[in-house]
């Protein structure tokens, strides 16, 4: 597991214990923000029977052919909307407890990741099937150090709250220690400032980790433009002029998706991307030399890794997906054969009190 | 339209003729027109987005409410110390010393949550309900039609599913199962992908058209009236 200590300058021990201190209230902070989203705007939406609408809206909200921002304001209006036509607000509490089968669900899939997290951890080997997209990484980056030239890595168009970002920075944290090992120049430009902030931060420590922290530089991760198409025309540009080796595409990608990948083609680059936007994800296929497909981008860090933590939760998935495969085919016999047991019994697991 | 174009009108149609033609110039080869106008838009994005976060968070999100009900508002503060904090990235400055890691703190309470509130998120509103659709459909099975679609979308979920199962060689049964989910997801694809073109289409319709009527009709055609 990565952290974030090798690269911390050496404090007093009172700074110590401050940290400490200040981590157990990043903590709670974090706890008490998730508690009161969920406990206020949501459970409010659940008085008028649509959590299941709001829910939705937030999954589907990065599956769009929309940007980021389209999707916070259909968020935000539909939310608006759904929290106008309620009536006054009720106490909720802390808990909600009309979600009691996600609650089941999410321990079922924690305790699935920590079995499998301690079993790598006890020195188990963990096996994955090989990703095609994956193992060509490192050829790119050795084909770019080859011809001396840059590797390209952009960490999607989305804001550092979204979870293709934070998968996105997490392989470049791989990417940034191979680059730093072969001493492959690598540039990533970002189009928000807290990005921007995550991803410096992640190739700085990539490069300290493999000993090669001289050789970074602030300005390998740069802010480029907050406009979706702005920041598209300059990596275009930026392309065409400096020809990088290497154009590594990770990510939430929209509209500049084809833009993109039809620039580093013609500048000769070989491209390897990966998106949970299945919008775009034909593009990438047409223009790419290689693509990881949704939840391929999820795994890749676990798959470059080989960590034990990131592993765990690899083998978790797996068998959370196994066991809906399950679900599904008994779900089958169920509502053809037994449909007052069994169908009835799997029915309410999945779908809870909202629609009783 | 054509009579009533006062000359500001004019200049802006021209401009705006200019920086999308410099912007298609990018089909031929990179050029100097098409850096400057690329610059030019980076450099307005970066502008505007800057203004537009001081205004509708920094202000409308934080200090107004701030200021007119403290009380009410105090929370507020957690976010903005937070803020604060990132600004930390810029030292050391003078007698200032590196106090750069307290940065982290903001981003690894977003990476958190973010992690947090989507989990819940995509398994209550995503995973939860196709899950029992798949099954459920079965339910209201009539004729044959309805048994054919409901049997084909169990086929592609699970055939699906299967591909994204990282465990196993895809080899045998599962690699024949796996490679029918692929055929599932390509053809999912590629009705997207046509879908999606149409969209960009429309989308050149409306430049050309812009070209076309308001600057070389509207605009250029005045001058010859």
């Amino acid at each position: 597991m990565n952290t974030i200590e090798t690269n911390r300058p050496a404090r007093g021990a009172w700074n110590k214990y401050a940290q400490l201190a200040s981590s157990a209230v990043v903590y709670f902070a974090a706890v008490f923000c998730c508690v009161w989203f969920y406990s206020s705007d949501i459970a409010l939406a659940q008085e008028t029977n649509n959590s299941d609408i709001v829910d939705t809206t937030l999954a589907d909200s990065s599956s769009s052919d929309l940007t980021t921002q389209d999707s916070s304001i259909i968020e935000s209006v539909l939310a608006s909307s759904v929290i106008g036509e309620t009536k006054p607000a009720k106490p909720t509490g802390l808990i909600a407890w009309r979600k009691w089968n996600a609650f089941l669900l999410v321990i079922f899939f924690s305790g699935a990741i920590i079995f499998f997290t301690q079993k790598a951890k006890a020195g188990k080997s963990l096996f994955i099937r090989k990703i095609p997209g994956l193992e060509a990484i490192e050829e790119a980056v050795g084909r770019a150090t080859e011809m001396g030239r840059t590797v390209l890595f952009i960490p999607g168009i989305q804001e550092l709250d979204e979870i293709q970002t934070i998968a996105g920075v997490t392989i470049l944290g791989r990417i940034a220690r191979i680059t730093a090992e072969y001493e492959t120049p690598l540039m990533v430009p970002v189009r928000y400032p807290l990005v921007f902030a995550g991803a410096q931060e992640t190739v700085k420590q990539s490069y300290a980790e493999v000993g090669r922290g001289d050789f970074y530089r602030d300005d390998m991760v740069r802010y480029v433009a907050g406009e979706q198409f702005a920041f598209a025309a300059h990596v275009n540009g930026w392309m065409m002029r400096e020809k990088p080796a290497a154009n590594i595409y990770m990510g939430g990608f929209f509209a500049e998706s084809l833009l993109l990948a039809e620039s580093g083609f013609a500048s000769g680059a070989i491209q390897i991307a990966g998106t949970a936007e299945p919008a775009q994800l034909p593009f990438f296929i047409a223009a790419c030399d290689y693509t990881l497909l949704g939840e391929e981008l999820y795994a890749a860090s676990a798959y470059l890794s080989h960590e034990p933590l990131l592993l765990g939760g690899l083998k978790g998935q797996d068998l959370f997906k196994a066991s809906l495969i399950a679900i599904i085919l008994l779900g089958v016999i169920g509502v053809l054969v037994f449909p007052d047991t069994l169908g009835n019994w799997l029915t309410v697991l999945l779908n809870g009190e909202y629609n009783n | 339209m054509t009579e009533s174009l006062t000359t500001g009108a004019h200049l802006t149609l021209w401009l705006e003729a200019f920086v999308t033609l410099a912007l298609f110039s990018f089909l031929y080869k990179d050029n100097p027109v098409y850096k400057f106008v690329e610059h030019v838009f980076a450099g307005l994005s970066a502008g505007y987005y800057a203004g537009l976060i001081c205004q509708s968070v920094i202000y409308t999100q934080l200090m107004d409410p701030l200021y007119t009900d403290f009380g009410a508002n105090f929370m507020l503060l957690i976010p903005f110390v937070f803020g604060m904090m990132m600004l930390t990235r810029l030292t050391p400055i003078g007698p200032i010393p590196d106090l750069s890691w307290m940065s982290r703190w903001g981003l690894a309470i977003t990476v958190g949550s973010t992690a947090g509130i989507f989990l819940i998120a995509q398994l209550h509103g995503l995973v939860m309900p196709q899950t029992l659709d798949t099954f459920a459909q079965f339910s209201k099975v009539t004729d044959f039609r309805s048994f054919a679609m409901a049997s084909l979308i169990l086929v592609g979920v699970i055939s699906t599913l299967v591909y994204f199962y990282f465990s196993k060689e895809h080899k045998g049964v599962l690699g024949g199962v796996a490679k029918v989910g692929i055929w599932f997801i390509m053809v999912a694809f590629g009705a997207q992908f046509g879908y999606t073109v149409m969209g960009r289409v429309s989308l050149l319709i409306g430049r050309m058209s812009f070209l076309i009527d308001d600057w070389i009709g509207g605009s250029i055609g005045s001058l010859f009236n």
